[in-house]
């Protein structure tokens, strides 16, 4: 980048392992941060845990890139020492301990803001740090569990389903406390005061589908699995082309409602009751099987083409081996291939940019590797 | 929090993750006011409505705001839009509603103003011009492969997670702005997108599957899998892993489920059921075994004998289920709406404050015509 990155200058010390806090801090380093990672003295399960590259768990690779790394045990004396006077200057603190285990090694939000009141200080936990299942442990499955969005997810009439990505929750609870750390460091800027954030993966869990248990609030009534529909509005699901591929189309408002209608020429469509979204939503299984029948004439490529034109959204559906080639993904560098200590991998390109300019990626280290630079220049 | 008190934002003609962003915001303590269209959001229209009568989805993105309502003919040069423009520490615009030379002939005029532009697709590239939504970018985003059965229709994800993911990245970038703001008295042009922000939080699965020493870990055989629907019992499904028990948890979980000669016969189970559950590498070839081992107990006795076994254990929750469990009043994730009985969900960090309005379409438009940011 041509400017300084953002958070030029800001020091985070990163005791967090797994997924949800490593990525945190990933996220702030990115943006500029100094993040200086505590590897624990037993691996992290990161490390460890298939699939892994030459070695090297991908999770661990993929949550820790834009970091530092020291070895520290923080039950010893020599290494406790060197983690508070590292705290004593540090902007940011971040731990993914069970609820309690902070506060056992004195790394609690009160005893450092005492040494370093503008600390700012996050917990990242499963279930929460209060409540009856605040120490139990979790993970990115069992959040998906807990958190209510299988019951919402899954073909039309089905059980409900997991989603197969069992870091979804766990990269959304990151975001969830990057967010607020950037926050309270824009706060801090004015008032000088660090302050703390708990953010918990069933809370990012939950917070995933505001808008949908807004539906249940609003109705009393649990939204079911409905394939790839949408409650909301309709028509708003994957259709078949006359080849037989899957694409979308999703109609969100009433122009949209007309450019379709337009675009299609099919009198069907002008039937006064799919004239409002209400109507529309009321009679979706038969303005689906309508479509379905009308989109099953032509190719997928017919209809993405004549929807563009139209102005109604619309979108193929994309598959790992075609994301790589795909021009809009290309153009706007939305993936990126890293070289890193294992090789050159696949991983994602930043979600934002800064006057045009994307912030630099980096390799995560290798476990422990920073210790003797780092302890040289102390 | 109150993070951002005293901060402006204007949003002016937001898509639904721009509308989402302004939400963050105003959950972070900003001044939040909303310009319509002279029909309003469209999401006013969606399904289903609450019993105050707006649409769900658009009370929960769009509480603690003030609406303004644009006439016909109205332009970013009319006064009143001006002015707030002028007045506004953080602008929300979406690509294309509003053109990328709009946005940098904004940014001119305004030198301090922080301006965030939501696309669905990104700024440049063939689909830069076209309208989204979350749907088309689950679809690009390969989210359809985490879900459903291979050959059958595709199965979006229930939750609207580009819209949620990308509004969380925008609050970002806008944060890291008005920091860089305060040393240098420089705004700046932030860009996401609703596709960058759903490929970014599936950072873990591209790594995986670029180059792994081996085709197994739950980042890729899950890909194949058949859909997970959790562990039946008598009366609900239950979740589990069996990362933690020793041969004792193991030995005794194994003879309350009638399981014993069964698993110490199949190499399938061994490790102490490690890989036998949950994403172990053998849980969907094995999980006809356990539903059935669990086909007479409850939710309630097989969570019970999980935790004694010292498994890691959840009842797969629908809303009713999780609304009445004893855990969620402490995740503290509803707030109030004013003059309604009917809550909105909370964001994780967002802290207790007073009931959230949401506003009528132009219900502010009067006084802010009139007294332009004062009346926010």
């Amino acid at each position: 980048m041509t400017q300084p990155l953002p958070l030029k200058g800001i020091k985070v010390f990163d005791l967090t392992t797994a997924a949800a806090g490593p990525w945190s801090t990933f996220l702030l380093g990115a943006l500029g941060a100094d993040v200086l990672r505590i590897e624990p003295p037993r691996a992290d399960i990161a490390v460890t845990v298939p699939p892994r590259v030459t070695g090297m768990g991908v999770l661990y690779i993929a949550c820790n890139m834009n970091k530092r790394t020291v070895a520290l045990d923080l039950t010893q004396p020599d290494d406790r020492a060197k983690a508070d006077r590292l705290l004593k200057s540090a902007d940011v603190f971040v731990e993914n301990m069970r609820p309690g285990a902070a506060k056992k090694l004195g790394l609690d939000r009160d005893t450092l803001a005492t040494k370093n009141p503008g600390l700012v200080t996050v917990s990242i936990s499963g279930y929460g740090q209060r409540g009856p299942m605040a120490t139990e442990a979790c993970t990115d499955p069992l959040a998906q569990a807990y958190c209510g969005w299988t019951s919402i997810t899954g073909a039309p009439g089905g059980r409900g389903e997991f989603l197969r990505y069992y870091a979804q929750v766990d990269l959304t609870t990151a975001s969830f406390a990057a967010e607020a750390v950037l926050l309270a460091l824009f706060e801090r800027t004015r008032t000088g005061v660090g302050k703390h954030i708990e953010v918990a993966l069933v809370q990012s869990g939950i917070a995933l589908q505001s808008t949908r248990i807004a539906e249940y609030l609003a109705t009393g009534e649990q939204p079911r699995p409905m394939g790839s529909a949408a409650a909301s509005t309709a028509p708003n699901q994957a259709f078949r082309g006359e080849d037989r591929r899957w694409f979308t189309v999703s109609v969100e408002s009433e122009a949209q409602w007309s450019a379709l209608v337009s675009a299609l020429s099919n009198p069907a469509l002008e039937d006064t009751r799919l004239g409002t979204n209400a109507g529309r939503v009321a009679h979706r299984g038969e303005l689906a099987s309508l479509l379905s029948a009308h989109f099953g004439t032509r190719p997928a490529r017919h209809w993405l083409l004549t929807l563009s034109r139209a102005g109604v959204p619309a979108a193929p559906v994309l598959g790992y081996d075609q994301l790589d080639g795909n021009p809009q993904i290309a153009t706007n560098q939305l993936l990126a291939r890293l070289a890193t200590h294992w090789g050159t991998l696949d991983t994602v390109s930043l979600p934002w940019s800064f006057n045009g300019e994307r912030p630099p990626l980096t390799s995560a280290p290798l476990p422990g590797s920073g210790t003797a630079s780092w302890e040289a220049s102390e | 929090m109150n993070a951002l008190a005293g901060i402006r934002v204007l949003e002016l003609l937001a898509d639904t993750a721009g509308s989402a962003t302004a939400m963050h915001l105003a959950a972070a303590g900003a001044t939040v006011l909303k310009v319509e269209l002279p029909g309003g959001d469209p999401l006013r229209e969606w399904e289903p409505r609450r019993p105050d009568g707006f649409a769900a989805a658009f009370a929960e993105l769009n509480r603690g705001k003030r609406s303004i309502a644009q006439t016909a003919g109205e332009t970013l040069e009319t006064p009143w839009l001006a002015s707030l423009i002028a007045g506004a520490d953080v602008l929300i615009v979406s690509h294309p509603a509003t053109s990328l030379e709009s946005v940098t002939n904004l940014a001119a005029m305004h030198p301090r103003l922080v301006i965030a532009v939501t696309s669905p697709f990104g700024e440049t590239g063939p689909m830069s011009g076209r309208p989204g939504s979350e749907l088309a970018a689950q679809a690009m985003s390969d989210t359809f492969g985490s879900l459903g059965q291979i050959g059958e229709a595709p199965v979006r994800l229930g939750a609207d997670a580009s819209i949620v993911s990308t509004a969380i990245f925008t609050t970002q970038a806008i944060a890291a702005a008005l920091i860089v703001r305060e040393s240098t008295g420089a705004g700046q042009i932030v860009s996401t997108s609703n596709l960058g922000s759903l490929l970014a939080v599936r950072n873990v699965i591209w790594t995986a599957l670029s180059n792994p020493d081996e085709w197994w870990g739950f980042h890729l055989d899950s890909w194949t899998r058949p859909p997970e629907h959790g562990y039946a019992t008598s009366d609900g499904t239950i979740f589990f892993n069996l990362w933690r028990g020793d041969s004792e948890d193991w030995d005794r979980l194994l003879v309350e489920l009638d399981l014993y000669e069964t698993a110490t016969s199949d190499p399938r189970f061994s490790e102490y059921g490690r890989q036998a559950a949950g994403t172990g590498r053998y849980a969907a070839d094995l999980k006809s075994t356990w539903e059935a081992a669990l086909s007479n107990r409850t939710s309630e006795e097989a969570i019970g004998l999980f935790k004694e076994a010292h498994a890691n254990v959840v009842p797969v929750h629908d809303y009713e289920s999780l609304f009445a469990d004893p855990h969620f009043p402490h995740l503290g994730m509803l707030r109030e709406v004013a003059g309604s009985a009917t809550p909105v969900v909370a964001l994780p960090w967002e802290e207790e404050g007073v009931p959230w309005m949401i506003p009528s379409l132009d219900e502010h438009g009067a006084a802010i015509r009139a007294d332009g940011w004062s009346a926010a």
